[in-house]
């Protein structure tokens, strides 16, 4: 892991017009090709610190850097900003509905490097190598609509991928998707990791945690950072997790020890 | 959750026996088949137009003489032949550009009759109605075809003196059918584009005729909206369907729509914000952007020539008639 660091939240805080606030004093570094887990329990505001880090929202409170300079609604105003921004960072919404608008897959999946001002021969190339990366041949030319779920996600991922970011943002990408597809969406998280790109997700899935995190990132129930910390040791304070409602009593975890054998235990 | 609150003893009872045990007993009577009721056939059949129709862009995707026309020329020689049609005046020539009409759609692999229903549902029911006063004497002065009501004076109301019959007046009916023809050929003209035009492009086209980038924007992000509304009225419709016992009448279906109409458009007001977001994301900015070259071949020539053409033999035509 490279120790630049490429975001830097410092006291962040974000209310929403009606005054409720979201999220409260966050502060945290994210480095270069690093995997980093937002965990937390529902409405912690999870999904609402991926938007202020793809300057969809802007802070009521503190400062976002992203590659040194100032995420904020003058500096995404100016094309030329805007344009590099969103050429380096890529979001995945956990609505894939909201991410699907175009008639037909290979429309979306060129959405991004048409906008991007890529010429028509390369854009036909980005969407046939990425059509061919997450195997997407039969649904060319589907409506997007009319997809399965997982189908979806994928074209979701796909119409995101094909402007290749460095930066990739994941709100739950797990969600709703098969045993399989969530197999096949970590080996994917883990190809691009390899491929220098820095990944930054929300989930509850602790396989995926498991499988995939560098670090943990907790935000609790009262919107605040609660932990931040290697996965190995969020992953053993049990007390924590149970505190900021990530298990409960009941759990017992299914740990899978390098592919070598599975069991189940309890950590206290 | 509370934690410590406990499941109700009646949720703890099996619900209710499945098949019912009357219906049990009557099963080898043939079943009753219900009509479709008032919601089904509304929201539902809108929902699946909508998205077949208009978004999945089928005839646009066909082969056909339209579709291969430049958008950039199509939408300038359509709109000037919608200039053609607010000038004519003569009937002959209204209907014959009405069929002319017809033929580029043959042409362009459009299904004939659901393309008339379009038009000569929506066109005599709006238009008709506005210009429907101006067929009487009262509203338009003229020549008598059929007199409805005689009066044995004439009326003076204030500074407007009334005749003394009620009657249709040939003026007035040769007026409204003009009216109503001239618009069931705008109308036409803008279901030949906008069904053999891909929307995107439409949009890109329309640009180059200099209209400011801010209608452009509001329109593509209607097109998405409204996408995303008939999305929501079907899933809140299933949503309905699913959790719906017995029968429901039409009444109660209808104060079930005035009910969810709010909460449908808050919902898909919602959603759009997110689709929005998700667009801007992947480097949107209100500038429509398409994977298409807009190249001017040699058949886009000849169409505009055509166009042309028929526009000037409908403009000479009028003439010689009236």
């Amino acid at each position: 892991m490279s120790e630049k660091i490429i975001y830097q939240l410092q006291n962040l805080g974000y209310s929403y017009p009606s005054g409720e606030e979201a999220l409260i004093n966050i502060s945290l570094n994210v480095h270069q090709g690093e995997r980093l887990i937002l965990m937390g329990a529902n409405g912690s505001g999870k999904s609402t610190l991926l938007k202020l880090m793809n300057g969809l929202i802007f802070p009521s409170q503190g400062m976002l850097y992203a590659f040194g300079e100032n995420i904020n609604e003058k500096n995404l105003n100016r094309e030329d900003f805007a344009y590099a921004f969103r050429r380096k960072v890529g979001f995945v919404f956990q609505n894939s509905d909201a991410q699907l608008f175009n008639p037909t897959v290979v429309e979306e999946i060129a959405f991004g490097p048409v906008q991007m001002g890529l010429t028509a021969v390369e854009v036909k190339q980005r969407v046939e190598e990425i059509i061919t990366l997450l195997g997407l041949e039969h649904l060319r030319n589907r409506p997007p609509f009319k997809l399965s779920g997982g189908e979806k996600k994928k074209v979701a991922l796909a119409s995101v991928l094909s402007i290749n970011p460095d930066v990739l943002l994941l709100d739950e990408p797990t969600d709703g998707l098969d045993p399989r597809t969530q197999r096949w969406l970590i080996n994917l998280i883990q190809q691009l990791n390899e491929a220098k790109k820095t990944i930054i997700m929300s989930t509850h899935n602790l396989e995926i945690i498991e499988k995939v995190a560098d670090r943990v990132a907790i935000i609790g129930e009262d919107h605040q950072l609660v932990a931040l910390d290697s996965r190995e040791r969020i992953m053993n304070k049990k007390s924590l997790l149970i505190r900021v409602n990530l298990i409960d009593d009941g759990f017992t975890e299914q740990h899978i020890h390098a592919d070598t054998h599975r069991h189940q235990h309890l950590h206290d | 959750m509370n934690e410590k609150a406990k499941v109700p003893e009646w949720m703890l009872q099996p619900s209710a026996r499945f098949p019912p045990p009357e219906i049990a007993a009557r099963r080898k009577i043939w079943p009753r088949i219900r009509s479709r009721g008032y919601l089904d056939k509304n929201i539902n059949d809108l929902a699946v137009i909508v998205r077949e129709e208009i978004f999945a862009e089928a005839i646009a995707k066909r082969k056909g003489l339209l579709q291969s026309i430049n958008p950039g020329v199509k939408v300038i020689s359509i709109f000037l032949l919608v200039g053609v049609a607010s000038f004519l005046h003569s009937i002959v020539i209204l209907l014959a550009m009405n069929f002319w009409i017809l033929g580029l759609a043959y042409f362009s692999a459009i299904d004939l009759r659901s393309f008339l229903k379009r038009i000569w549902i929506v066109v005599p029911l709006f238009t008709g109605l506005v210009v429907l006063p101006s067929i009487f004497n009262f509203v338009r002065p003229g020549d008598p075809i059929i007199i409805l009501m005689s009066f044995d004076r004439q009326l003076n109301l204030g500074p407007w003196v009334l005749p003394s019959n009620l009657a249709i007046t040939h003026q007035g009916v040769m007026g409204a059918l003009t009216v109503i023809l001239r618009v069931s050929t705008c109308v036409s003209l803008a279901f030949l584009l906008t069904l053999t035009t891909h929307w995107h492009y439409i949009l890109k086209a329309v640009e180059i005729l200099r209209i400011p980038q801010i209608f452009i924007t509001v329109l593509e992000m209607t097109y998405h909206y409204i996408y995303i509304f008939t999305q929501s009225a079907s899933e809140i419709f299933l949503a309905r369907k699913s959790r719906t016992l017995g029968t429901s009448n039409t009444r109660e279906q209808q104060r079930f729509i005035s009910r969810t109409i709010g909460a449908l458009l808050s919902k898909a007001v919602n959603l759009g914000e997110e689709v929005h977001t998700a667009m801007i994301s992947r480097g949107y900015t209100g500038q429509p952007r398409v994977l298409v070259s807009f190249r001017i071949m040699a058949l886009d020539w000849l169409w505009a020539l055509f166009m042309i053409l028929s526009g000037l033999i409908f403009l000479w035509g009028d003439r010689i008639i009236v």
